[in-house]
Order: structure tokens, then sequence, then C-alpha cells
């Protein structure tokens, strides 16, 4: 009891993660830190959405095997009216890298569930797009570059094999290619504008070139002081 | 400061991308004074290197408020001209009205954040919902449209440059003395951290865990673009072509913000082989 009149989460609030199934790690000033068994995580993240207005920020996967021998995928969310960041974890085992999609619940997580496959190797089951998303299409498969056993400095082969894939355009759809560079701003970006005519009835959207390491080089070689300079490289404006 | 330069550059951007070339021009005229009180402020134009872990490179001059309040005041008389010329253009509000349609739900859905978000009547701003630095003590707006187009989004954008130029004027004012740097000894390993600051984009995400060693073993970077760029299929579908450009342009995306990550070599050679292998892939179709 103690601990709850303390606490400066609502007790709703509180009751509300339980019934959730979610167990409460961590509470701090401005952040709760909370595990779910990844079986019950669609469950809890929807629970999260409706019940607790979570507004989904971002994942964000993570190689523990040096200490607890699994993988951990994380789920950032901002509890807006509360003031409150939630993060929700899961521990994954490596020999079963896979964790169910929420994707489906939360159109907004679909990359950075592929960025989570893409560079620790935890797949999303169920999710409507995976193909990769940072990864060069002629980068090695089942070659993770954030797990820790990937050195910073290694340059695997290029695996020409793995070509690029574009979504299957809708049927009588011209496709109009524009890319990898020049779409409105000169960066390379390469959209695939399906159309009819001059109505666009879908797209394809391949970003991500010319990646640079950066979290790989903070979470391998950087001080605490060195990062924050890398960190405004990332963007200059 | 940020936010009005960031601002400004858009609005010329946004004007040059549907061929208004003379608002393009007086957008980043007004804009150059800003980033001269930059340089002076921190050394550079852009990429400021004042963000240290434990505070900041270097405190305000001696002379800070003389030096900076005049060029503010002549921004925000320049600024609301400008304002003025967009507001009462009847070609550009009919270029921009009902175009870029995000509804409220694709954006609620698709996670979009800044003024991309609150173009599209979410309330969200990370400055009041998660107070960071010092918002808490200024009085500020939320600026917020219901328009879900690319109109919405001028708005919202010209309303926060007013409203910066405000902020500013009392940050100057209220900036109380003191050290600008904290020392920090040998941090814990494994301890998690998140920090969340609304850049002019839309939030900015850092999400760490410490490490052994006094250095991070997880650093997880999340900008505003990486969530706001998959708004596009949603916004495109159902316009035309000729609006395209503008419609992406409207989200001020910074492409360079979600090439992150991967371990890459990327020689001139590489993105040769590149541009073959998507045109190979084109082919196919």
């Amino acid at each position: 009891m103690a601990v709850a009149t303390q606490s400066r989460i609502p007790p709703d609030l509180m009751l509300n993660l339980q019934k959730g199934g979610i167990k409460l790690e961590t509470e701090r000033d401005d952040m709760l830190i909370a595990s779910v068994p990844k079986e019950q995580l669609t469950e809890a993240v929807q629970h999260i959405r409706d019940e607790l207005g979570g507004r989904f920020i971002t994942s964000a996967g993570m190689d523990m095997r040096s200490l607890n021998g699994r993988f951990r995928v994380s789920q950032l969310f901002g509890l807006d009216a509360d003031k409150t960041f939630l993060i929700l974890f899961s521990d994954v085992d490596p020999l079963d890298a896979a964790i169910p999609t929420i994707t489906g619940l939360i159109p907004g997580a679909n990359w950075a569930e592929r960025e989570v496959r893409d560079l620790i190797g935890v797949t999303p089951v169920g999710h409507p797009d995976l193909r990769r998303l940072v990864l060069p299409d002629d980068w090695p498969n089942n070659l993770y570059p954030l797990r820790k056993d990937f050195k910073v400095d290694e340059r695997p082969p290029a695996a020409p094999e793995n070509k690029v894939r574009i979504n299957i355009p809708p049927k009588d759809a011209s496709v109009l290619p524009i890319g990898p560079f020049f779409p409105t701003l000169e960066e390379p970006v390469f959209i695939n504008l399906f159309v009819h005519g001059e109505e666009i009835v879908g797209m394809d959207y391949r970003g991500f070139y010319g990646h640079r390491g950066v979290e790989k080089l903070g979470d391998s070689d950087l001080t605490y002081q060195q990062v924050p300079y890398l960190a405004e490289r990332i963007c200059g404006i | 400061m940020e936010r009005i330069h960031s601002h400004l550059l858009w609005i010329g951007l946004a004007c040059h991308f549907i061929g208004f070339d003379t608002l393009f021009m007086q957008a980043w005229r007004i804009r150059e004074p800003v980033m001269w009180l930059t340089e002076y402020l921190t050394g550079n134009r852009k990429t400021y290197g004042m963000n240290k872990i434990g505070g900041v490179a270097r405190d305000l001059p001696a002379d800070a408020m003389e030096r900076i309040l005049p060029v503010i005041d002549k921004i925000e008389a320049e600024a609301v001209r400008v304002v003025d010329a967009i507001l009462e253009d009847s070609s550009l509000r009919a270029r921009l009205e009902g175009v870029g349609i995000l509804s409220t739900e694709d954006a609620r859905a698709y996670c979009v954040i800044g003024p991309t978000a609150r173009g599209s009547s979410l309330d969200i701003d990370a400055r009041r919902d998660h107070p960071f630095a010092a918002y808490d003590e200024l009085d500020f707006e939320v600026c917020v449209e219901k328009g879900c187009d690319i109109w919405a989004r001028t708005l919202v954008r010209i309303r926060e440059l007013l409203e910066s130029i405000k902020m500013t004027r009392q940050a100057l004012k209220q900036m109380p003395d003191g050290p600008v740097m904290a020392d920090f000894g040998e941090i814990k390993p494994y301890q998690i951290g998140v920090s969340s600051v609304e850049a002019p984009r839309g939030e900015v995400h850092h999400y760490a865990v410490t490490g052994p060693g006094n250095r991070p073993f997880r650093w997880r970077v999340r900008a505003p673009s990486y969530n706001n760029l998959q708004s596009i299929p949603a916004m495109l579908r159902g316009a035309v072509i000729a609006d395209a450009p503008i419609s992406v342009g409207s989200l001020d995306p910074c492409f360079s913000c979600t090439e992150r990550m991967s371990v890459i070599d990327v020689d001139s050679g590489e993105v040769k082989v590149y541009k073959r292998e998507e045109l190979l892939a084109r082919k196919k179709l």
C-alpha cells in the first residue's frame, strides 16, 4: 500500500494496466516501464491504445543475450493526458525470434516493426509487409547489424541475389517511378506512384538510402559526450 | 529560434514547389537574420554543437538581449507582412485548400506528429504534453487546425512561427543566471531513459539504455519524418499527380532523418549498382 500512496500514477490507470495483463516494473517521474509476455502483446497494446489513450511512438529492439539470453522488443507510448511515457517490453527467446505484430492495431507501427526485424532479427508475425525497410537490398540474409556480436566495422560481402521488390500495383494501373533522386526535394527516396491517368490509386515507398550506421556507432564505440555530437549530424535542419 | 528559421524555410520551399517564387525569396530573406543570430549564439548557422550531456556548450553572451531583441522585432514585423500576403492570396489558397487530405483518423492511425498532426485536428505538442527544457515556464498556444489539408498545415506553421517569436522574447527576459553545465560521474549501467523534444517537424525521440564503461548499451532515435512519411500513401490516394510534390512537401519531410542505422559503405559505385537493380526490377513489372 505504501507504494500505491506514493505513486503519482492515478489509481485507475494502475488498475487499468493490470487489467491489460501488463506488469509494471519501474515507475519514474515521467515514465512507466512495464512488461508483458509476448503471447499477450497484442491484447496489451489494444488495451493501451483504447483504454489508456496511449499514442504509439516507436519500437526499439535490443540484444540482451549477454545479460539474460534474450532479445528485448520495447514499444514506446506517450500517455499524453498523464504527461507520462509508457515503455512496454517483451523478451524474446533467440531460438524463436518472433513476436506478434501490432501493425494491425496501429498502422503507424509498420516501419518500426520492420526495422526491429532488419536490425535485431525478431520477426513481427502477421505483419502486412515483411520487405526490408532500412537495410540495403543486397545485404546478406540472416545478418543483423544491431546484434552485439556484429562488429561495428564489419563489412559483409554483398548478396546481389537479394533483389529490390516493388509492391504489385493495382490491376490496370500504370507505374510512375519518381526517384531514387528528386521527389520534390533533392534527397534520395524512391516513390512509385500507381496511377489511372492523372489519378493516384496507390504507391510504393522505398527510402533509407545512404544509411550511416549511426545507432550502431552509438551502441558500440562512443562515450556519452560523443553521442550528442553524432546525434546532431543525423539531420541539419 | 530553430522553429522560426525552419518554418520560414518551409514557407519558402512550399511556395517554390507550387511556383510562387516571389514568396519563396521573401521568406528566405526574412529567415537570414535568424541564421546570423544562431551563428552569434552558437558559432554555427546550423548544426549548432550546443547540446551536451549535462547542459549546453556555451552561455548566452552578455549583450544577448540588446543583440537579439531588435532582430526578433524586425523579423516579426516582416513575417507578419508575408503571412498577410499568404492569407490574402486567393490562388495560393485555391492551390492548397482541399489538397493533400490526411483525415484525423488516418493521422491518428499513422501516429503522425508535429504540424502534420496539428493540421489534422490532433492536439498534441511535446512542449506542453511532456515538458522539457523550460517550456513549462513559458506561456504559449498549441496551434491546432481542423482542415486536414495542406492549407491547414500551412496555417499551423504560420501561427507557430509568430508564436515562437513571442516565446523567444519571453525566454530571453526570464533567463536565469547560473552554470550551463552539470557534472555527471559514472552512470549506472542498464538504466532506461527517454527524451521527447518537439522539433519543427514534430517530436524527436531518443530512447537510451546505459551500459557498462560509461557508454550507451542501446541508443534508439526516432525523427519526426519517420512517422510522418508513413502517412503519404493515405494522403496521395485519389489525388492527382500534379498535387503529389506539394503533398509530400507539406510534411516538410527530411529524408535524411530516415537514413540511419545500418552499416553500409555508400560510395558512388554502390549507388550505381542500386540504380541498375531498380531499373531491372522495374523492367519486370
